[in-house]
């Protein structure tokens, strides 16, 4: 493929001389560029028709580009060599970021942008992308998302850039303090930028790079500045799995919520034993025992038991006795009520009922043993006991609901807190930026 | 395909397209207006400024999967710069025009002039413009000038003839080109399409890539 080896052979571009400080300067983008500021010197002049008229002679050098101009590097496209480098900055004129100018004779211009550690590939592209032509979502007159080649793009920030430093080669006639409105969209990892200046206005559309990727594209950058926070356009690695995840999660949630149900289903929910026991409270200790029962097959077993306690307790130690086996399985129920009025009215607390649930049971014969102990000795009392064999038990369902859902929670909220930091720098209304 | 001898140094001049009537002679650069079987010198060529583009008179591409061959060239001239407008012969069926700048490739090809259009002196960047049911917005006007010339064309050349042109697109990369002259307006309309699309061959070789 044509133009794919970076390491071709470097023309023999045309030479100048420049009028500033009269060293030699290569003209990589031949016939496509038309400024060039002076490597060595920093003085801008245009180039066209031969004549060089010098446009601006600085002191010294105004910033050294990270990457050498001349570098070529290889990216997905093809191979670009770098020949112009440009500083911008916004309304402040403090916060910076670098654009680097890349050439390729057979596919033109890119962009490589540097802004706060965090770089982006960006290629300009022709038609207007917030044109009634295209889908596009505006408010009061303001453009705040496209729609694009099959992504919705959102208004992230408008503002200004001004040119504050340039060195290399440009293909328009580009002037220190150039000034043009920008307007950025973004669906990471893309961003559509506008930038308009004179009544022109000119789209480009960007990628995110990583900054592992840049390094592999251009060896020869010595160091890589720091990253600062989340780029716009920056992807972020937990909204990518965030969507499988959640899917995965609420599939597995409703296939439970199904097996829980058929479970509940075939319980056999069957009553197998009534009774009504009465207890002395000095007779505390003393147990009463119950008739005996069947079970048809092994499962769990329900003890609801119920006492008209008032402001006490009732605790009944619970033994179920296989008759056959002599196997004993113990159990306790706490019953305790308490009740009265106050300066908010009437209180209560606690239930007259109580339950027990014995588990895997065997099929077979039983009876129970219930040993009371209550509280301040009142008046003789009573309680009630229902004993059911195989109900629907709801413990193990939740809990493992609980445990699977700690991830997608998580996660669901980091994606959140990233989102809200993502766009903390946003200034779609132009306030600062 | 005709072959006429140059009448100022004798070399022998091709015309590839019927259509051609405008051709410069690659020896002697004399410019040469074509009528049936004759032809006349109207004129000397000035030497082409290199501007390092790829394509050259002969390079072969592809358009919508229709071959083609690069047959004339136009150079056009404005403040800022200047771009190829190259002419363009589709297998003996049509012409058309590939205009390359900056890395942008677009195929277009002259059409009937729409009435209605906007007036040379209002036209503005970001103007809605109505062509054949299509809504193109205007991206950028130029006043240029045609200042060299090479191969053959279907018009006396417009070597140094003003024009103001105007560079329209639509969504899904329709293009197109209204060249305001002097007394009338001339429409283009057409494509852009990615170098990798083009399929390319016979290009000029590129010193260093």
């Amino acid at each position: 493929m044509v133009g794919d080896n970076p390491e071709s052979q470097k023309p023999t571009a045309k030479q100048l001389s420049c009028p500033g400080c009269n060293s030699t300067i290569e003209v990589r983008g031949l016939g496509q560029t038309c400024t060039i500021a002076c490597i060595s010197c920093g003085t801008i002049f245009d180039i066209n028709d031969s004549k060089f008229e010098l446009i601006r002679a600085l002191d010294k050098l105004p910033f050294k580009p990270l990457i050498p101009l001349g570098t070529r590097g290889k990216f997905e496209e093809g191979v670009f060599e770098m020949i112009g480098a440009m500083r911008r900055t916004d309304k402040s004129g403090v916060y910076f970021w670098d654009e680097y100018l890349l050439f390729n004779p057979y596919k033109g211009f890119r962009w490589l942008v540097e802004n706060q550690g965090h770089w982006s590939y960006v290629t300009t592209i022709k038609g207007n992308p917030d044109s009634d032509t295209y889908s596009v979502s505006s408010y009061g007159g303001e453009t705040f998302a496209i729609d694009y080649e099959g992504e919705q793009y959102k208004l992230f920030l408008k503002g200004i850039a001004k040119v504050k430093y340039v060195l290399g080669e440009f293909y328009w006639q580009v002037r220190l303090n150039d000034q043009s409105d920008v307007a950025d969209y973004i669906a990471p990892p893309h961003m559509l930028s506008m930038e308009g200046s004179h009544g022109e206005r000119v789209w480009s559309h960007g990628k995110y790079l990583k900054q592992d990727e840049v390094a592999s594209i251009f060896p020869q950058i010595q160091s890589f500045p720091s990253q600062n926070g989340i780029a716009p356009n920056q992807p972020s690695a937990i909204k990518e799995y965030l969507k499988p995840v959640m899917i995965l999660y609420l599939l597995t949630v409703g296939l439970m919520i199904f097996i829980q149900i058929l479970n509940g289903a075939k319980a056999l929910n069957q009553k197998v034993l009534y009774g009504e026991n009465s207890y002395l409270p000095l007779d505390t200790q003393k147990s009463a025992t119950s008739q005996r029962f069947f079970t048809r097959k092994k499962a769990n077993l329900s003890i609801l038991t119920n006492s008209a306690v008032n402001n006490n307790w009732l605790d009944l130690e619970i033994a179920l006795i296989d008759t056959k086996t002599g196997q004993d399985y113990e159990g306790g129920i706490e019953m305790a009520y308490y009740q009265g009025v106050d300066s908010d009215g009437h209180w209560s607390e606690g239930s007259t009922y109580g339950r027990v649930l014995f588990s895997e049971i065997p099929a077979g014969e039983y009876y129970l043993t219930f040993t009371p102990q209550s509280g301040t000795p009142t008046l003789p009392e009573r309680y009630t006991y229902e004993v059911i064999s195989d109900v629907p038990y709801w413990g193990n369902f939740i809990l493992a609901l609980l445990i699977i859902s700690v991830f997608p929670l998580l996660s669901w909220i980091l994606n959140i807190i990233n989102e809200n930091k993502r766009w903390e720098d946003s200034d779609p209304h132009g306030e600062y930026s | 395909m005709l072959n006429i001898p140059c009448p100022s140094c004798g070399a022998q001049v091709q015309f590839i397209s019927k259509a051609s009537i405008f051709a410069v002679c690659t020896h002697c650069r004399s410019t040469l207006l074509r009528q049936d079987l004759t032809i006349q010198h109207i004129g000397q060529m000035a030497v082409l400024q290199n501007d390092n583009s790829p394509i050259q008179l002969h390079s072969v591409g592809f358009f919508n999967n229709q071959r083609f061959e690069v047959i004339g060239r136009l150079q056009k001239k404005w403040s800022g710069g200047s771009w190829n407008e190259w002419y363009l012969y589709f297998d003996g069926i049509k012409e058309g025009w590939l205009a390359e700048a900056q890395g942008f490739y677009m195929v277009s090809f002259k059409v009937e002039t729409p009435t209605q259009l906007p007036e040379r002196e209002s036209l503005r960047a970001g103007q809605i413009v109505n062509i054949d049911s299509t809504t193109y917005t205007v991206d950028d006007i130029k006043d240029v000038r045609c200042s060299f010339s090479e191969g053959e064309l279907p018009f006396q050349s417009d070597y140094g003839k003003e024009s103001r042109s105007v560079d329209c697109s639509a969504p899904n990369g329709n293009f197109a080109c209204l060249d305001y002259e002097d007394d009338k307006i001339k429409c283009y309309l057409g494509r852009y399409q990615e170098f990798d699309a083009f399929r390319f061959s016979n290009l000029k070789d590129l010193d260093g890539w």
